[in-house]
């Protein structure tokens, strides 16, 4: 397997079978313009349950809008870069409001912080932020990747770099924050910061220029924190949280994820006592097998689970296709199946997307159901449909594909084993499909 | 939302009792984010302390949870004590937030080094705390994580904890205006009862702890993660304090910040059990020097007493000492095969159990070590280790397998255990194994496909015997993640089949390499007519045959 630099594929994978409708964009799109308003009122139960993940939130509320309007709109309609007189003050003031000082990190929200439009007389207080975490900080992130706005002057590089290679430990682990939870999931959060500000150090075996480096110290050992993912993978081919943790669709995101940024996919096709400390004898299986796993998490609805024997949900659609995708291997689940359980998930009355057909929406489900839509090609046809050119997903780093292209963002993804790219992909590094 | 009904959500909103309702809680809720938030900037910087009038002159709040009690905030100065509270009210409606814990952790450990002596930080309070907290959300990220913390801190710091008995019963109702913190009233009372209990045996009961979370979600991977978590500290840290008398290593470490847990004890979080295997008889924990150093809290201003949270400078600032428990080979492995025993009888409660499988796959390695250990002969030691692992392979397949597979055939839960044992039973290729084992090798495998041949033809009867079924009985009946009939029985044959033809074909003579590859293409083929919605991936492994 050779990793080549450019891509001389160039047909693209979107199915060509017939998709269902209606695709209610203006009820969307609707329903995600007012979402923030409803969960920033102060008698809001749900805004007062999600409050401590509201930079999650708003990243999800932004990139699903996103993909359906272009930048400029997002940004007029969510007074992302500027506030909506009378009503919220800029977004993105509220991002930098939100940022820890003391751990050099961002937290989840803030306290205090005064919109426009509220009396302003019921706090004399500055903004105090929660806890920097690397959740949340990965989600400023992209919110300020969305704005166009990483050079804004308020933003503390060096800090937040300090304080993602600072929570890598030993082992090449990342703990979430400095309580010292440990998880993948914190993995993926941190190399794609580092990734966004130009910091990730490539690992050794990789034969990549390091472009995005600047400076001379490595702000982490990549090395460590691959062979760390590694570390937790799984007879069925899928990842857990820590080592010895069970296979769960979501992990193996986070993990694939991250092996796509470290340029260390091929590591999936290691030898088998990287893969485990003390059961030498399993083959690991490759990409095949944990392809095959995914592929089985789909049920006969269409929709996708996260384990075997669960129920499907839409939120899978984003952490196994988006795997897949990166793996060159969408084919190998019913695509148009899968669609047609996404759309039966939709709220026909008021808009947004939920975990099932009949439950209630939420903006989570909502953009990782547009997500789900958008890596099996069927977004874009709505588009066409509405007269709109919809923006695409990129499965690495979740930003619309123009964000991730003009940050040039450059992570890895498999070839697949008919040889072909797809478009959207095209600007990450390509590896040979094993076998 | 998940498992929210939409109409039935909705419906809830438009009632106006109800809306009022969740509006109060969401409002009381705020509030006490606000004050929490506000309260720990005023304690840790009074320079930067809001005009008095402003938090001060509020108005006492109330937040009157379903358990009918609320926490008063007095208009007083803040102190660890009400933060506490708050933490606790806040974290028993809702134990997400990761920055409530967070908090808490910081006030107990500000307050085990304001009081003399420094014994503040009550293990059995958080472990009720977070208990009642997973009851409510069992799959809370941050009460499993706090739990786990505490059970490190108390293990790392000794001489800074108490462990009792009988702490379990939380108080009931929380006034903390003028009147001593919940915690410091358990502490008082459990002091007094003087019985402390060694780190080993909460250890042994949290086992039982899971058991019980198990027993109400048996597919909960955060309990199993945890009981994962807390048997890695059984075999690498025993028990600490008054059980342990042999300090055969003992790693004096200075701890300058009080904020956490030592950075260096990351591994312990990671619950690896990697270690077992590594050591035969005792397992110490050893203090790992940290090369990124210890952070955090250090950088948070003084108190305004003149308190640093930063001990290095006090005279207080302590070593202690890491007392490392000698458990027997013997005692490690009751607890190895103690939680084989265990995830024996939940995949015989449901062969569905795919945590149960996942978490034997990974004692797998340690019930083998653990056999080949107790047999006393240690002759061609290479040769025994590949029969073990033959002998507990063909275990699994007629103890386990067998019985799954026939019994629920289209539940692909055993069958990617099915197919960990065929490939762990594989003879490695680099070793020199003896060819009666090679030969137990191939007979296992041609005996499975045997099983599964005979498995085939048996559910092809019942179809046929049971033609009338409808489609709406069945429809209703099934499962929407079970799939096509038959399907992981074709599966698992094709896996024996190639796997035989990879490893054997040298030995078989040409006309049953050539039945055996007709018989796996033809499994393939059957694949892609039952199971449509995966074929190009059937199709991609005829291209391999
Ligand atoms: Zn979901």
């Amino acid at each position: 397997m050779a990793a080549s630099g450019t891509s001389d594929a160039t047909t693209s994978t979107t199915p060509t079978t017939a998709i269902i409708g209606p695709f209610h964009d203006a009820l969307h799109t609707n329903y995600i313009i007012n979402l923030g308003a409803k969960l920033d009122s102060p008698t809001s139960y749900e805004g007062a349950v999600t409050e401590h993940l509201r930079m999650s939130g708003v990243y999800w509320t932004l990139a699903a809008l996103s993909l359906l309007r272009n930048a400029e709109e997002v940004d007029t309609l969510m007074g992302l870069t500027s506030s909506i007189v009378g009503k919220r003050k800029a977004i993105v003031d509220w991002v930098f409001a939100c940022y820890d000082p003391r751990t050099g990190g961002f937290g989840g929200n803030c306290t205090g912080w005064v919109s426009e439009g509220v009396d302003s007389s019921t706090s004399t207080i500055d903004p105090i932020p929660h806890d920097g975490h690397l959740l949340y900080t990965l989600s400023a992130l992209q919110i300020l990747a969305m704005a166009n706005a990483l050079d804004d002057e308020r933003l503390n590089k060096e800090s937040i770099v300090n304080f993602v290679s600072g929570l890598q430990n030993e082992d090449g682990s990342f703990s979430g924050d400095e309580w010292g939870e440990i998880d993948t999931r914190f993995t993926y959060c941190a190399l794609s910061c580092l990734a966004i500000l130009g910091r990730l150090p490539l690992p050794s075996w990789s034969s990549e220029k390091h472009q995005n480096v600047r400076g001379d110290v490595a702000a982490i050992d990549i090395d460590m924190a691959v062979r760390y993912i590694i570390s937790c993978r799984n007879f069925d081919g899928g990842f857990g949280s820590v080592p010895g943790a069970e296979s769960h669709a979501g992990q193996v995101f986070c993990c694939i994820g991250a092996l796509s940024i470290a340029h260390s996919l091929h590591l999936l096709n290691g030898e088998a006592s990287a893969c485990d400390d003390y059961s030498n004898n399993v083959d690991n299986g490759g990409a095949d097998l944990l392809a095959w796993w995914l592929a089985e998490r789909q049920c006969d609805s269409g929709g996708l689970n996260g384990r075997p024997e669960k129920q499907a949900d839409v939120c899978y659609s984003w952490w196994i296709l988006s795997a897949l995708s990166i793996m060159g291997r969408v084919g190998w689940i019913d695509t148009s199946k899968l669609g047609k359980f996404i759309m039966n998930c939709q709220d026909d009355d008021d808009g947004g997307i939920a975990d099932r057909p009949c439950d209630m929406p939420d903006v989570y489900h909502t953009f990782f159901g547009l997500c789900g839509l958008s890596l099996i090609g069927h977004l874009g046809k709505f588009g066409s449909k509405e007269g709109r050119t919809y923006r695409e997903i990129d499965p690495i780093f979740a930003l619309p594909t123009d964000v991730v292209e003009k940050l040039g963002l450059r992570a890895q993804v498999i070839r697949n084993l008919n040889g072909v790219v797809d478009d959207r992909l095209r600007i990450h590094c390509i590896l040979d499909g094993s076998k | 939302m998940h498992g929210q009904k939409r109409s039935e959500y909705k419906s809830r909103l438009l009632n106006p009792e109800t809306s009022s309702k969740l509006a109060t809680k969401a409002q009381q809720w705020n509030h006490l984010s606000h004050e929490l938030l506000t309260q720990r900037r005023r304690l840790f910087m009074p320079q930067m302390q809001t005009p008095p009038a402003a938090a001060d002159a509020a108005p006492a709040a109330t937040l009157a949870g379903e358990d009918d009690y609320g926490v008063v905030l007095p208009p007083s100065k803040p102190s660890p004590d009400i933060l506490l509270a708050i933490t606790e009210k806040m974290l028993s409606v809702n134990p997400d937030p990761s920055h409530l814990w967070n908090i808490r952790r910081e006030m107990l450990l500000y307050t085990s080094q304001l009081h003399v002596p420094k014994s503040s930080l009550v293990i059995q309070a958080e472990l009720a705390l977070t208990a009642h907290c997973l009851q409510r959300n069992p799959k809370s990220y941050s009460a499993w994580y706090h739990r786990k913390w505490s059970l490190v801190y108390s293990i790392t710091h000794p001489t800074a904890t108490k462990a009792t008995v009988g702490g379990n019963d939380r108080d009931g109702s929380i006034s903390i205006s003028n009147t001593p913190s919940a915690t410091q009233q358990t502490e008082d009372k459990l002091r007094t009862e003087g019985h402390v209990m060694d780190m080993k045996t909460i250890l042994i009961s949290e086992l039982e702890l899971c058991a019980q979370f198990l027993q109400l979600d048996e597919r909960n991977f955060h309990c199993w993660n945890y009981r994962r978590f807390v048997v890695a500290l059984l075999g690498s840290c025993g028990g600490s304090g008054a059980s342990s008398s042999s300090s055969t290593s003992s790693s004096m470490r200075q701890y300058a910040t009080s904020c956490m847990v030592d950075k260096s004890d990351w591994s312990l979080f990671t619950g690896s059990w990697s270690s077992w295997l590594n050591q035969s008889a005792t397992v110490s924990m050893g203090a790992q020097s940290s090369s990124r150093g210890q952070k955090a809290m250090g950088n948070i201003p003084s108190h305004p007493d003149g308190f640093s949270i930063d001990e290095t400078s006090s005279e207080e600032a302590h070593t202690i000492t890491q007392s490392i428990s000698a458990l027997s080979r013997e005692e490690l492995d009751t607890i190895i095969i103690n939680e084989w025993n265990f995830t024996t009888s939940k995949i015989h409660d449901n062969f569905s159990n795919g945590s149960a499988f996942h978490y034997r796959s990974k004692l797998l390695p340690l019930i083998l070590e653990s056999r080949i250990m107790a047999s006393l002969d240690h002759e061609g030691k290479g040769n025994r280790r590949y029969a073990a692992i033959l002998a507990l392979a063909r275990e699994e397949w007629e103890s386990i397998l067998l019985n799954a597979i026939f019994t629920e055939p289209d539940d692909q839960t055993p069958w990617w255990y099915h197919r960990f044992i065929v490939s762990w039973m594989k003879p490695s290729s680099n070793s020199n194994n003896d060819n009666d084992n090679v030969q137990e090798c191939e007979v296992l495998l041609y005996e499975m496909a045997d099983s599964l041949r005979e498995l085939l033809e048996v559910e092809k009867e019942n179809d046929v015997l049971l033609p009338l079924e409808g489609d709406d009985v069945s429809d209703s009946n099934k499962d929407e993640s079970k799939g096509a009939k038959c399907k992981w029985a074709y599966i698992g044959l094709h896996l024996v089949l190639s796997t035989i033809l990879k490893l054997f074909i040298s030995r078989m003579d040409e006309d049953s390499v050539v039945s055996l590859r007709m018989e796996a293409e033809g499994c393939l083929t059957e694949l892609i007519t039952i199971d449509p919605n995966r074929k190009e991936r059937y199709q991609n492994l005829v291209a391999d045959i």
